[in-house]
């Protein structure tokens, strides 16, 4: 009955605010696939009640990875954190990407901190051609893409202020290069997601994307993380994170 | 082994124990059924129903507060008739009682809905007067002595169930109301609902919560509740069922010392979906050592100073 203790082996940063930590937790890490996420408490003592929900990075053997970002209170607690230091996680929680082996072309576009669960799925995928879209603010932000080239077949990357890649927004880059894709798999920035979706479906391409919400329990029980899909109100922590294309972003479309 | 009694009457309906989920934080048990033993659990108060059904609020519902958090999901439910079809049935197969929170616009709405409820195995109502999240209805009605008066009466004429009826802190004596709720007939109250608050996000000038405002709970306030419970105990003889940010079996304690005969636990199962469990275990090792045979010799055990 004790809650799931994580113990971090290794932490590390990946940009001047991205911490990636390496944690131990065979249930967890036996549990893991792309798209699902652990509730993250931050501290110790009661000023902050909610736990941080924050999807998994990748997961083998006894251990899984997560990223976050140094962006608040709750993220500035668990930065203070050490290798060593046992963290209370509960998960994996939610509903993640799913693939199938008939898929010939598929496609993983991230923007920012929303590339963490697609580079697990770039990574965890096999057996067609993959082709990666990764969208950053600036150079200084890029994070990951090195240990990613050797999962993918073609590496795009994109910075908002021409830094390196191509210069703009990853919207936009996909859209020059998308083909024939059996399915896209996207995490990122809500105009950003939205931008791609509604682009799919217009060319009737299959698609997963998963959604960010504010969370209260993370299990489906308290409600607040409500988005309106296609089938009526679901909750991004039990129904989600990832949805069909088809099911969300449908406001202004009817 | 010594047996120590952790059961407690209310209003007719025994609980196993004096813990209870609080409505709105368990859902209708499903999801913390993958974290507790539900039938350890005294019972559990299910998500606020409305006759039909509700969509609730626009997100954000939910902002983080110093020691606790806003929300405002504005009563999203299936509605009485789907909760009675899909989640009756998952509920009774548990040894906890079940309480109907039951959410209405008018008083016709309380009386429909208790009148599907008589007829099914449901062991108590507890008639929200209190949740701050909607347009109509609720709140509305708890806010004044007429109003939870009207309301009360009305459900207790129709009702098989015991009722009880859950109390607003929005008010300036909640003693009061809670007299004028036991001159109406109910079998008793539970306090606190959460207490309105506003987060506002500097940079934009706008209210985090898409509704402007929220209902404030958690560990911040906890003393308030305590409070609450204390002046209502003085003013009734029905039994109360208290909370307010409970984290741990103290916090429960001071609501029973303060005359609470039940506790109910609610945003902290965020933070640790075990806690209900945990405080019942907790409870019997806290009755062996002291030497309580009997929790109901806690109940209302507070000693004013001076």
């Amino acid at each position: 009955m004790n809650l799931l203790k994580s113990k971090i082996i290794e932490k590390k940063m990946l940009t001047h605010d991205n911490i990636r930590l390496v944690l131990e937790n065979k249930e967890i890490a036996g549990k893991s696939y792309p798209g699902v996420f652990v509730n993250v408490r931050c501290c110790h003592s009661d000023e902050l009640i909610l736990r941080r929900p924050i999807s998994v990075l990748d997961a083998y053997e006894d251990r899984y990875e997560i990223v976050f970002k140094v962006m608040g209170k709750g993220t500035e607690r668990l930065a203070y954190f050490e290798t060593g230091d046992l963290l209370d996680v509960l998960g994996p929680l939610g509903k993640g990407f799913t693939f199938s082996q008939n898929y010939r072309k598929v496609a993983f576009i991230g923007g920012g901190i929303g590339i963490f669960p697609v580079v697990y799925a770039a990574k965890q995928f096999h057996g067609c051609q993959k082709d990666f879209f990764a969208g950053f603010k600036t150079k200084e932000e890029i994070m990951l893409m090195e240990s990613l080239k050797q999962h993918v077949d073609h590496l795009y990357l994109s910075t908002d202020d021409g830094s390196e890649g191509y210069p703009g927004f990853i919207t936009d880059l996909f859209m020059e290069k998308m083909t024939d894709y059996d399915m896209v798999y996207i995490c990122g920035p809500a105009v950003m997601e939205e931008k791609i979706v509604k682009t799919l479906r217009k060319n009737k391409i299959k698609g997963q994307v998963s959604l960010e919400e504010r969370m209260g329990c993370g299990i489906g029980a308290c409600l607040v993380c409500a988005c309106k899909t296609s089938h009526g109100i679901r909750h991004v922590c039990k129904d989600g994170p990832v949805f069909d294309i088809e099911d969300v972003f449908i406001e202004d479309e009817k | 082994m010594k047996h120590v009694n952790t059961s407690v009457n209310i209003a007719g309906v025994t609980f196993s124990n004096p813990v209870i989920a609080a409505s709105g934080t368990y859902g209708f048990g499903r999801e913390y059924g993958n974290y507790v033993d539900l039938n350890k659990l005294g019972g559990i108060s299910v998500k606020g129903l409305t006759l039909l059904p509700r969509e609730g609020n626009m997100p954000p519902r939910i902002a983080e507060t110093p020691s606790g958090m806003l929300n405002s999901v504005g009563l999203e439910n299936p509605g009485v008739e789907r909760f009675i079809s899909d989640e009756i049935p998952f509920l009774s197969q548990y040894d906890l009682k079940t309480i109907v929170n039951v959410a209405g616009n008018s008083i016709e709405d309380y009386v429909n809905m208790t009148l599907k409820l008589n007829e099914t195995s449901v062991d108590m109502l507890e008639i929200n007067l209190s949740c701050p999240n909607v347009k109509h209805g609720c709140v509305s009605f708890g806010v004044s002595e007429q109003g939870v008066y009207e309301v009360t009466k009305a459900v207790k004429e129709v009702s098989k169930k015991p009722v009880i009826i859950k109390l607003t802190p929005n008010v300036t004596s909640i003693a009061s109301i809670a007299y004028k709720a036991q001159d109406a007939g109910a079998d008793g109250v539970s306090l606190i609902n959460t207490i309105t608050g506003m987060k506002i996000n500097v940079k934009t000038r706008r209210p985090v919560l898409y509704n402007n405002t929220g209902g404030l709970s958690g560990p911040a306030i906890r003393p308030i509740a305590v409070r609450m419970v204390h002046e209502v105990y003085q003013a009734i003889d029905i039994p109360i069922i208290g909370m307010g940010g409970i984290t741990c079996l103290s916090d429960a304690l001071e609501f029973i010392i303060a005359g609470a005969s039940a506790v109910m636990i609610g945003t902290y199962n965020f933070m640790n979906p075990y806690l209900c469990e945990q405080i019942v275990i907790d409870l019997i090792d806290y009755m062996k050592h002291n030497n309580i045979d009997n929790i109901k010799e806690m109940v209302g055990s507070l000693r004013l100073n001076g």
